[in-house]
């Protein structure tokens, strides 16, 4: 599995092909937007997708905490993707969530997606709407930071970004690296993605210098974001 | 009725009509009567009447008061309108006292509502309006009263997944009433024994043919400098201007950009006459206007795609012009025959070239016609995501029990191979979704009771399916509207390309866009002309074997001078740097290009045998090391572009042309996730439109790449492969592709044919660069 280690603040920081943040000084594991129960929700409107996306998103989680071994592990947000996922999931993928959530130590922040989350008794670990370490802050949307020497880390809008090449385009998901923040993307198997240019993104990113890191098909790879102001 | 009342009153009937019956005409109402043929197959030429002859039967019993009930089913919304038209007329003139109505997509929904209640004489309709009748309770008591079910224009439909829908609902209907007459009309086609097939579902078949050959006026229309490539018609808007002057006329396109762009074109340099644009994706409002319009001569000419193809006969149509041609032999004669619709008439047509090598295509198309060489329609196997579409619609009223439903469906031409455990697969995946894990079987949309009969569990469901009836997937629902005006569909993808403030040109007015939300883009008018207008996904036709062949006949018999000057010299210079290709000669170029390089190989078998030959070679390139991203294709020939140089072209095409491509995983193909995507809205298990307002989005792509992991065996990946494999269908034809010499040339750039290819619009991804 590939990845691309960057010195952030003169500590090391990694940044995972499946869609995660390592911080290694810390030892701490970032994930976003997991959206445990999204296939279901399909279902129940009567659109029978493939029941897979529980056990597929578990699969990419356990494998990127075997590869880094963090301490912690942060999920920023949207962890479920309705309020009463955790009642609708069966009850061998809860189980399979808890073992993995007890033994690493896992700090859910909660999204809009669930924010009032049922069931959240039932779940391993525990639940903050903000968590703070250092100099590093986890939202899950990002926020207008005004203190400089903070860092955060948030999720939401599930970044991708085109490449254009002979006259075709390439969507691909990435991180938005900024000088004091990071957007991670989705990590959840059945969760798309918004374009970095869309109207609401570039809202969000005017005026700021921005880096994409783009996960592509065989490399992980750091780019430019050519920006309206820059 | 005795036969001799029959003849008193349709002799009534031709002589209050003042009609001339013609003999084929005589040959079917002879034998309609006659209860050994349960079908009836008219073919017959396009102008030559047959629509309305499909309706005689009808109309001489009505005569003698004999309470009858019909439902006629067209392709196209088009010739719904128009034959209500005459029918209207004929109705009038015989003043008798029918319940004529259109029962399609335009109808508003209280008219179909009262439709169910009090049962129309006549209903008009397409198969997507019949689909959704069969979810109405009262629909059964119609299907018991028709006397007549109508199926006009059959080789345009019969091929095709809304073939599919149609023989089904047939199935189903006959099912239900076998005393039913079926009248079916067609064009003539190379294989009449596919449609009669394909139309006996209740016993035997009366054909009946109508040899007359019409005589037709085709003109190929040059000017001087025709350029090297692209599909603008910019170099001879002068003569199609005088053309149009004199008469009127219906100016027919291949795509709806390309009927956008020539609107602007026109309308900008010429004033003086007035044009409208008819495409499937315009509101019905604005067609069914530019239909009125032409028939009442309020405007000299209409540009069209397809959508005004078939049976539309306005007399006041004196010409048709056609841009570039519409890739086939019968396509073409029914776009002609719009022109002087009548039965000694004589149509008359344009035909203009927009590129050299589309010179050439035009004037094989018109040999072929002058030689009567009408296309083959290729047989279809019944596609199965329709089938899972087939049983979500029954259980909506009629509910369905598997056993006897798969006897019913066997009895259709398409589906007489269908195996009763893979029926079971399919009653399973619209069930609860046929997954091995077991997850869902709370969320089923079906329920069975105790007589083992499936019906829909609640009216949530039962709205989502009848809101997704349909096997025409359609991206374009984004809808663009100017003030309370909805103008018309764009496709999905157009939001990539457009943001706030951009203008482009729609329906023939050219907007500024406003608003953009997820699925309306509301626009203000603007002055200025713009050149950008919005792309469709798909409806590229494939230009037929026979075409192909004539245009390499062409360029063997080497008489250039019988062509212009300026053509002559296009196939000195393709065969002065490179060579031109031959009927047992495939040619194949290499050259640089930006910061990688073409490989193209001329073909001349059409699209779709382009599209599988580029899937094989990207295999053997990726198999050697080379990096190809992406690929594009026109009816010619194919351009794959690598991102490197190509170290030896005549090694590389050796390995190709000696490669077994028998075992080729067709999944692993580009083409399977765009086939995929179409059937999981076709089956039912997306959403092409839901009842919930909030979208709850995701990719078909992703749902692909999770079944291939996790469940390959499962059903919908099943139907893929053999909708992929319908698309490869040519392997057989493709194998002798294998069989032809070849000749490589490596150029310095690129030659004059590649540069007609590698301009060409749309380029597919093949991999990612990075």
């Amino acid at each position: 599995m590939k990845k691309l280690e960057l010195i952030l603040d003169k500590k090391k920081i990694f940044f995972h092909e499946l869609g995660g943040v390592y911080l290694d000084e810390l030892e701490i594991l970032i994930v976003s937007d997991l959206h445990f129960g999204k296939g279901i929700s399909f279902a129940k409107d009567g659109f029978n997708i493939p029941p897979f996306d529980i056990d597929d998103t578990l699969s990419k989680l356990e494998n990127i905490i075997k590869f880094f071994s963090p301490k912690k592990v942060i999920t920023l947000g949207d962890n479920f993707h309705e309020k009463d996922s955790i009642k609708k999931i069966h009850k061998d993928s809860l189980f399979r969530i808890n073992l993995l959530t007890e033994k690493y130590n896992f700090l859910w922040i909660t999204g809009n997606h669930d924010r009032y989350l049922k069931g959240q008794n039932l779940l391993s670990g525990k639940s903050y709407s903000f968590y703070k370490i250092n100099r590093y802050e986890f939202r899950h949307i990002k926020t207008n930071l005004k203190k400089d020497y903070t860092f955060e880390f948030s999720g939401h809008y599930h970044p991708k970004c085109l490449l254009k090449y002979n006259g075709s385009s390439y969507n691909y998901k990435c991180f938005i690296l900024g000088e004091n923040f990071c957007i991670l993307p989705s990590f959840g198997t059945y969760t798309g993605g918004l374009d970095v240019e869309s109207e609401a993104l570039k809202r969000i990113l005017k005026n700021k210098k921005i880096d994409l890191i783009v996960i592509g098909k065989r490399n992980i790879l750091k780019k430019k974001l050519k920006n309206d102001s820059t | 009725m005795p036969e001799d009342n029959f003849q008193e009153n349709l002799n009534k009937l031709i002589s209050i009509q003042n009609w001339e019956l013609y003999d084929y005409q005589k040959e079917f109402l002879n034998n309609i009567n006659n209860q050994e043929f349960k079908q009836f197959l008219i073919f017959s030429e396009t102008g030559t009447g047959k629509s309305i002859t499909t309706f005689l039967p009808f109309f001489v019993h009505r005569l003698s008061k004999i309470d009858k009930k019909l439902i006629y089913v067209a392709p196209l919304k088009a010739l719904v309108n128009d034959i209500y038209k005459n029918l209207n007329n004929l109705i009038k003139n015989l003043d008798i006292n029918i319940n004529l109505q259109k029962r399609t997509g335009d109808v508003s929904y209280k008219v179909k509502k009262d439709q169910l209640f009090k049962q129309p004489d006549i209903i008009l309709t397409t198969p997507e309006s019949l689909a959704v009748l069969f979810t109405k309770k009262e629909s059964k008591e119609i299907f018991l009263n028709i006397d007549y079910l109508i199926i006009d224009e059959l080789s345009e439909i019969i091929n095709t997944k809304r073939g599919d829908q149609l023989i089904l609902l047939l199935s189903k209907i006959l099912n239900l009433n076998n005393k039913i007459k079926v009248i079916s009309s067609s064009t003539h086609v190379k294989n009449n024994s596919y449609l009669e097939n394909w139309i006996s579902i209740n016993g035997k078949t009366k054909i009946i043919r109508n040899d007359f050959e019409k005589k037709l006026e085709i003109n190929l229309l040059y000017s001087k400098k025709l350029p090297n490539s692209g599909h603008s018609c910019d170099h001879v808007l002068e003569e199609i201007y005088q053309i149009l002057k004199r008469n009127r006329t219906i100016i027919f396109v291949n795509t709806r950009a390309q009927a956008e762009l020539l609107f602007i074109s026109i309308t900008k340099k010429y004033k003086d006459l007035k044009f409208a644009i008819h495409h499937g994706s315009l509101s019905k409002k604005i067609r069914l206007e530019t239909e009125e319009n032409m028939r009442n001569n309020q405007i000299n000419a209409i540009i069209s795609t397809s959508s005004l193809e078939m049976g539309i006969d306005w007399d006041t149509i004196s010409q048709i012009i056609n841009i570039g041609t519409p890739k086939g032999v019968n396509r073409l004669v029914q776009r002609i025959g719009r022109s002087n619709h009548k039965y000694y008439s004589v149509p008359k047509a344009f035909i203009v070239p927009t590129n050299k090598l589309e010179y050439f295509e035009c004037q094989a198309c018109i040999n072929l016609i002058k030689r009567k060489k009408y296309d083959l329609i290729d047989e279809k196997i019944g596609s199965n995501d329709v089938l899972c579409q087939h049983l979500l619609i029954l259980s909506c009223m009629y509910g369905f029990e598997s056993k006897s439903l798969f006897k019913e469906i066997i009895k259709t031409y398409p589906y007489k191979n269908l195996k009763y455990s893979y029926f079971l697969e399919v009653v399973s995946f619209v069930f609860d979704g046929g997954y091995i894990l077991n997850n869902y079987n709370k969320w089923t949309k079906l329920k069975k009771d105790n007589r083992n009969i499936y019906r829909v569990n609640d009216e949530n469901n039962k709205r989502n399916i009848i809101m997704n009836i349909g096997t025409i997937v359609d991206t374009s629902n984004i809808r663009v509207t100017l003030g309370k005006k909805t103008l018309g569909d764009v496709d999905q993808n157009f939001l990539n390309f457009i943001k706030k403030g951009d203008c482009f040109s729609f329906s023939g007015i050219s907007v500024e866009c406003i608003n953009i939300s997820a699925d309306e883009i509301r626009v203000k008018k603007i002055k200025k002309k713009t050149l950008n207008v919005p792309v469709y996904w798909g409806g590229n036709l494939s230009l037929t074997k026979s075409l192909t062949n004539e245009i390499l006949k062409i360029f063997e018999h080497n008489q250039f001078e019988n062509y212009p000057n300026e053509l002559q010299n296009f196939l000195k210079n393709q065969e002065d740097k490179s060579t031109l290709p031959k009927q047992n000669l495939v040619l194949i170029e290499s050259f640089p290009y930006k910061s990688g390089s073409y490989l193209v190989i001329y073909t001349f078998r059409g699209r779709q045998a382009n599209q599988t030959i580029s899937n094989l070679l990207t295999r053997t390139l990726s198999d050697n090391g080379y990096l190809p991203l992406n690929y594009i294709l026109n009816d010619y020939s194919l351009g794959i572009f690598i991102n490197s140089k190509v170290r030896d072209l005549e090694e590389i095409i050796s390995i190709f042309f000696n490669t077994k491509f028998d075992n080729l995983n067709l999944m692993e193909t580009h083409l399977a996730k765009k086939i995929f995507k179409e059937i999981t809205y076709i089956s039912g298990l997306l959403p092409k439109n839901s009842i919930k307002k909030e979208k709850n989005y995701i990719s078909s792509d992703n749902i692909f790449d999770t079944l291939i992991k996790y469940q390959p065996s499962h059903i919908l990946l099943k139907i893929t492969e053999e909708e992929v494999k319908k698309k490869f269908s040519q392997i057989a034809e493709i194998k002798s592709f294998f069989e032809l010499k070849y000749k490589c040339v490596s150029l310095k750039s690129c030659s004059e044919f590649a540069w007609t290819l590698i301009n060409e619009k749309s380029k597919l991804k093949i991999q990612s660069p990075i």
